[in-house]
């Protein structure tokens, strides 16, 4: 066990935050903006950043997980969330899954489009009856001649107004045994019969939409892993998804916390402020805790075992975390009378952390019974 | 980099794990007998000696190793003493100038447990002006121990050890597990220079705090493992009560947090020299997370968890002392915010 970087490590290190000082604007720094962010892809796939980690016969480096930390944490230090990057649907869910499902012509038709910021992704797989419960989507493909016929509505598809394509999972066989009834379709979202209305957020935003599709017609060639085996692509997908941009959040968190911190060091001397110093400490130590997991999940990568339950740990324990550090930064801000709107927004988005990507309570699910072998309910 | 015990640090941990397994079982607590063999036992596996350099006959492992060995002890609830004896008491001894001295002292060690007369709840061990007989709250001592005292002796400081003393210990029938207010009365006494300035004591301090977090590590975990085991096995309503998400959840948080901190104190102990911040974060999460999951096991455990035939109340009570010794978790959290707020 050890935690040194190798001359390697340590090198790719340098070479990253090299370029990184020298490539990024610092209009991209901190920005939130989809097209900042988009941007910030284009630059990360010019140098072949945009997925490292990809094994060099899709166009990738062949990274390591370690190296993709750094490469991470390092981006998340100068501003820049790999975790909210645009391409991230293509390059970290449905690349990986189609590197085990699809077809050869499918991956010579979509990989390259991902890995050049040619195509942006977004995921239909949540409905308005399907949230944590995946199998139970309504969507339905109806098999066609050479094609299927797609209707339905998805909910929560980030970037859905943005998005060239869109991976949907859809009931192809209304009769067939759960787990043996659903595809997944890749669906170009130019066309008619689909209708992507946003949602607008509690922070006034608009990042995710409901997406209606009205008899939307999907070549056959455009199913990914085979007629009514969406179940298990769509575990793939589940199983790739948890802990991508782990470590920019360690570096985004880190930075924000300093924030925090700053506004606490100018603080006027009293028995608040030494309260906030505690909170500061803990939630210090709460942070530092992100990056040991990400540590570790990388470690296990690089030595190719499996992490049986880490992705749920690491899930609930980022976003609690990040939480508490926007807790403390939104009491601050308001007593201290400084970066209050700053404070109030993130604290208003990181609500949505303990809800995406499986919920904490679905996380606590999986860990009670996949880790500590609780019997189901 | 890689985060993850090799198969060489795994059998050394294995064979720690065996060892302390077999000579500390948690039933100690139940009979009022010595442990004085086990613990000579321990020393004769090399437990004791993880720390000590090569040339004092010791192991010379790594600070990693020494936590990994530490969190063993911790899981059969063998906490404060192993912090004193394999921590701090090495740790004073290498500051011993004479060789031959020093090595009788390391060597008494391995037959006799030891404690340390003073009050463990400051973050830095201290130098008494004088020999009192007395202690407000020491920790991990036991009738039969050797008790070590540090005096300044002028400008110099010496080591001195009362053996055969008679210890009396408050509460002690009640609420014993070896902390609380100590008097000790008669022995006989030994000295010996020991050259340990403020930032060595600091150190040594800080090296023996980690050496004791990870011991609540082990806590933690085996209180985890005990009641996984317990809500599988009692029923309620005709299903095992761990298929209720009520109680699933709180066990998942218990897992959350022991996972966290064990990584927290491996970091700190891999990384402590360069990073400052480190030992108070592994501090603060280590002891939450033994505090919550020594909570959990009693609240899991319904009224039996209440009762003095479970065992539950050995983790509770081991968890909530050591949470007092080396500093509060609040002056720890304090101390790290005042340092994180200065630098930013």
């Amino acid at each position: 066990v050890n935690l040194d970087e190798t001359p390697e490590e340590a090198g790719f290190r340098q070479e990253v935050r090299r370029w990184l000082d020298e490539a990024i604007p610092d209009e991209l720094r901190g920005a939130t903006a989809f097209e900042h962010r988009l941007q910030a892809d284009r630059l990360f796939a010019a140098q072949g950043y945009l997925a490292y980690a990809w094994p060099k016969e899709y166009g990738g480096s062949a990274g390591t997980p370690i190296q993709q930390a750094i490469l991470d944490e390092e981006s998340g230090r100068i501003g820049i969330a790999r975790s909210r990057s645009p391409s991230r649907l293509g390059t970290n869910l449905l690349g990986p899954t189609m590197m085990v499902h699809g077809t050869d012509d499918q991956k010579r038709r979509f990989l390259p489009r991902i890995l050049q910021v040619q195509d942006i992704w977004c995921q239909g797989f949540s409905e308005p009856e399907a949230g944590s419960d995946l199998a139970g989507v309504r969507t339905t493909a109806v098999v066609d001649g050479d094609g299927l016929r797609l209707s339905g509505s998805k909910l929560w598809t980030s970037q859905a107004t943005n998005a060239s394509w869109c991976f949907v999972l859809a009931r192809t066989d209304p009769d067939g045994p759960r787990h043996r009834n659903l595809s997944m379709l890749l669906v170009p979202m130019d066309q008619p019969g689909i209708d992507a209305r946003p949602l607008k957020q509690i922070t006034g935003d608009t990042g995710f939409s409901q997406v209606f599709f009205d008899d939307v017609r999907v070549p056959l060639e455009n199913v990914l892993g085979g007629v009514n085996n969406g179940w298990a692509v769509a575990m793939t997908t589940v199983g790739a998804e948890r802990s991508y941009g782990l470590s920019s959040r360690y570096g985004l968190y880190a930075e924000q916390l300093r924030r925090a911190a700053a506004l606490i060091g100018a603080a006027d001397d009293g028995p608040i402020r030494d309260l906030w110093l505690a909170e500061l400490g803990t939630t210090y130590a709460d942070v530092t805790g992100i990056r040991d997991l990400a540590y570790k999940l990388a470690s296990l990568g690089t030595a190719g075992k499996e992490e049986t339950g880490l992705t749920s740990v690491t899930h609930l324990w980022w976003s609690h975390a990040h939480q508490r550090i926007v807790d403390l930064g939104l009491r601050v801000a308001m007593e201290t009378r400084r970066d209050e709107d700053y404070w109030y927004r993130l604290w208003l988005e990181c609500r949505a952390e303990t809800v995406y990507g499986g919920s904490a309570q679905i996380q606590r699910n999986i860990i009670s019974e996949r880790v500590l072998g609780l019997p189901r309910g | 980099m890689d985060f993850r015990f090799d198969e060489g640090e795994q059998a050394v941990i294995a064979g720690a794990a065996g060892s302390l397994g077999h000579h500390l079982p948690i039933d100690r607590f139940r009979s009022s007998g010595t442990t004085e063999g086990a613990w000579a036992a321990i020393a004769a596996d090399g437990w004791l000696d993880a720390a000590i350099p090569s040339e004092d006959g010791g192991l010379e492992l790594p600070e990693v190793m020494q936590v990994a060995i530490a969190r063993e002890a911790g899981r059969q609830l063998c906490v404060e003493e192993w912090a004193t004896n394999a921590s701090i008491l090495p740790a004073l001894m290498a500051a011993i100038p004479d060789d031959a001295t020093r090595r009788e002292w390391l060597s008494r060690r391995r037959s006799h447990r030891g404690a340390l007369l003073q009050d463990g709840r400051s973050m830095v061990i201290e130098v008494a002006d004088a020999t009192v007989p007395a202690a407000p709250m020491a920790f991990g001592m036991m009738p039969g121990d050797d008790v070590y005292r540090l005096v300044r002796s002028g400008d110099a400081t010496v080591l001195v050890r009362l053996e055969d003393a008679r210890i009396s210990l408050t509460p002690t029938s009640d609420l014993a597990i070896g902390v609380g207010r100590v008097e000790v009365d008669g022995g006989r006494s030994v000295e010996a220079p020991c050259r340990v300035g403020a930032a060595e004591l600091e150190r040594i301090s800080r090296h023996a705090a980690l050496i004791q977090s990870a011991g609540l590590i082990g806590l933690g975990e085996e209180a985890e493992r005990r009641t996984v085991e317990y809500v599988k096995a009692r029923k309620q309503f005709g299903v095992p009560i761990g298929q209720f998400q009520a109680l699933k959840h709180i066990l998942a948080d218990v897992h959350v947090a022991n996972e966290v901190a064990w990584n927290s104190v491996l970091h700190a102990a891999l990384k402590g020299d360069q990073e400052p911040t480190a030992f108070g974060a592994s501090r603060i999460q280590a002891v939450e997370a033994a505090l919550g999951a020594s909570r959990a096991m009693l609240q899991l455990h319904g009224g039996f968890g209440f009762t003095w035939e479970a065992d539950v109340h050995y983790f509770l009570k081991t968890a909530a002392c050591a949470a007092a010794r080396f500093g509060s978790l609040d002056r720890h959290a304090i101390e790290l915010g005042r340092a994180l707020a200065i630098a930013s």
